[in-house]
């Protein structure tokens, strides 16, 4: 008997009924409009019309973007008694135009300011291969919800790693593009100076086709960079020969443990790279990010932080308020440290094309957990989990995120970093296909009841 | 954590109208000397005068051609 695209969407919404009570990755569903959604994609290839690779299957997006009907949260209780989105997010509309079908809205940390996604007013989203343990974050709900199986690919954002950080600890495939790749239109803003929005996936087809189908220029949106469309998905069969690939030291192993480092081992053996390479000026642009983020966050949200202070998320409440009366000074700073740290990077691609490192120092770690210790230094753990991803993203070239699981990581997953020049994604997911098909580079379903 | 953070926190905050009581003051104040910590290598950078911030404003496009008009 031949199954409907609409059967497949039935079972889907099953599985999400069965699971996300554990998990807690979604916020809203919005099954009805993937009923619709199914029905129209079954007619269009009833009627013989050629689809997109996407026309059929599921996802979800973070709720900070704009779904038509839905409240867009942020992750917030401060927003939910907003009117509803009156359309669209851009990437949402050209989803729906490639034929994919809008499952729900995905836990986040509260207005994106977190690696952890324990929110206190909708509930920490669980790591589906260990339910005591974080999801990562800010964008929790898309990592965890294709970790486990329920959707088969998601959208979120990266402002500082919130879409490597989940793809990370829960073992999917994640992209988080170059800056100003993709349109920002119709999503609630972190910060404006770094904000990238990508995917995660649970495989590399997906998350280069997914990619491929939300590229586009975007007048209307200042942010958006882009003025064509880089087709990645027909790139993969170019494999890796003739790119030279390094691994990145210094800081960047200074800051990962054990699991972190075997990942990156297992990774480097595949793609036989061998010699390390010094990012530049790490540390330094991991202070910048820290500042350009909580000052742009901060005075985002000035305003409601006048008026309601108490009802943002207890965990980053004091951060913002920090942020918004950090000195001009050391934004000022960071924003001329920026001008410098692109040199440098740019400089370090004329020697080679791809960089890989871990993407976070540890696995998923326990709700609630404080302190991380990592080679002798006592950090908050939840502003640790971003340290690896926060220099590269302040660069804003482009990563994809391998999922790993290390030997030693008792079952937990941790991804490495694929990072390549600004504006050469195809070359990053052409290196994530050969490590899918080597089988070092895998999402493994949980068992989960 | 220094008493001068806390009086900046406070006087700051005071004069933006963010209202902080003594304990949230004191959480952001620790923050705040937690960034400054963490940046102190960035302040201490010396930054030529060409070094600019890293985006500039521009009015407009740069034309490729100037446009061909006499008055």
């Amino acid at each position: 008997m031949k199954h409907t695209i609409r059967d497949r969407i039935e079972q889907q919404i099953l599985t999400i009924e069965r699971l996300d009570p554990a998990v807690n990755a979604f916020t809203f569903r919005s099954f009805e409009r993937a009923r619709l959604e199914a029905d129209r994609a079954d007619a269009l290839i009833n009627s013989g019309v050629p689809n997109s690779p996407l026309c059929g299957v599921g996802y979800g997006v973070k709720n900070l973007f704009d779904v038509q009907g839905v409240t867009t949260l942020a992750g917030s209780k401060i927003l939910a008694q907003s009117p509803p989105a009156s359309s669209d997010a851009v990437l949402v509309e050209r989803l729906h135009l490639a034929g994919a079908i809008m499952l729900g809205c995905l836990n986040m940390d509260e207005f994106a300011y977190g690696f952890t996604t324990e929110n206190s007013h909708f509930g920490p989203t669980r790591n589906p291969h260990r339910l005591s343990c974080i999801a990562g974050g800010s964008s929790g709900g898309s990592g965890a919800s294709v970790a486990a199986g329920m959707l088969p690919f998601s959208l979120g954002s990266d402002t500082n790693g919130s879409i490597r950080v989940p793809a990370s600890l829960c073992g999917v495939w994640g992209i988080k593009p170059t800056f100003g790749r993709l349109s920002r239109r119709g999503t609630y803003p972190f910060v404006n100076s770094i904000d990238h929005l990508g995917v995660l996936a649970n495989s590399v087809e997906l998350l280069s086709a997914s990619y491929d189908a939300i590229q586009g220029p975007d007048p209307l949106d200042p942010g958006c960079a882009a003025e064509s469309i880089h087709e990645t998905f027909t790139s993969h069969k170019l494999g890796i020969e003739g790119l030279r690939i390094g691994i990145l030291g210094g800081y960047f192993s200074d800051h990962a443990l054990v699991d972190a480092h075997s990942s990156v081992e297992m990774v480097a053996k595949v793609l036989g790279a061998c010699q390390t390479v010094t990012w530049p000026d790490a540390t330094l642009a991991r202070a910048a990010a820290f500042v350009t983020t909580a000052s742009e966050g901060g005075i985002l949200h000035l305003e409601e932080l006048k008026r309601q202070a108490d009802e943002f998320e207890p965990l980053s409440v004091d951060r913002f308020l920090a942020g918004a009366l950090q000195p001009v000074e050391w934004y000022l700073k960071a924003q001329r440290f920026r001008r410098l740290y692109r040199q440098k990077v740019n400089d370090l691609f004329k020697d080679w094309d791809i960089l890989i490192c871990p993407a976070t120092p540890v696995p998923a770690i326990e709700i609630g957990t404080e302190w991380l210790e990592i080679n002798g230094h006592k950090l908050p753990a939840r502003a640790a989990m971003g340290i690896l991803t926060q220099p590269i993203s302040y660069a804003g070239c482009p990563v994809v995120a391998a999922p790993v699981w290390p030997d030693s990581g008792e079952g937990l997953p941790l991804g490495v970093q694929i990072i390549a020049a600004p504006w050469r994604e195809d070359l990053a997911l052409r290196v994530a296909h050969v490590l899918q098909v080597s089988g070092v580079c895998r999402v493994k379903l949980p068992v989960l009841n | 954590m220094t008493v001068s953070m806390k009086n900046y926190v406070s006087v700051v905050s005071e004069t933006i109208d963010l209202q902080l009581d003594a304990s949230q003051i004191e959480r952001v104040a620790m923050h705040l000397e937690r960034t400054k910590l963490m940046c102190k290598e960035l302040m201490d950078l010396d930054f030529s005068p060409e070094c600019e911030l890293v985006e500039i404003y521009v009015p407009a496009p740069y034309p490729v051609q100037l446009p061909n008009r006499t008055l």
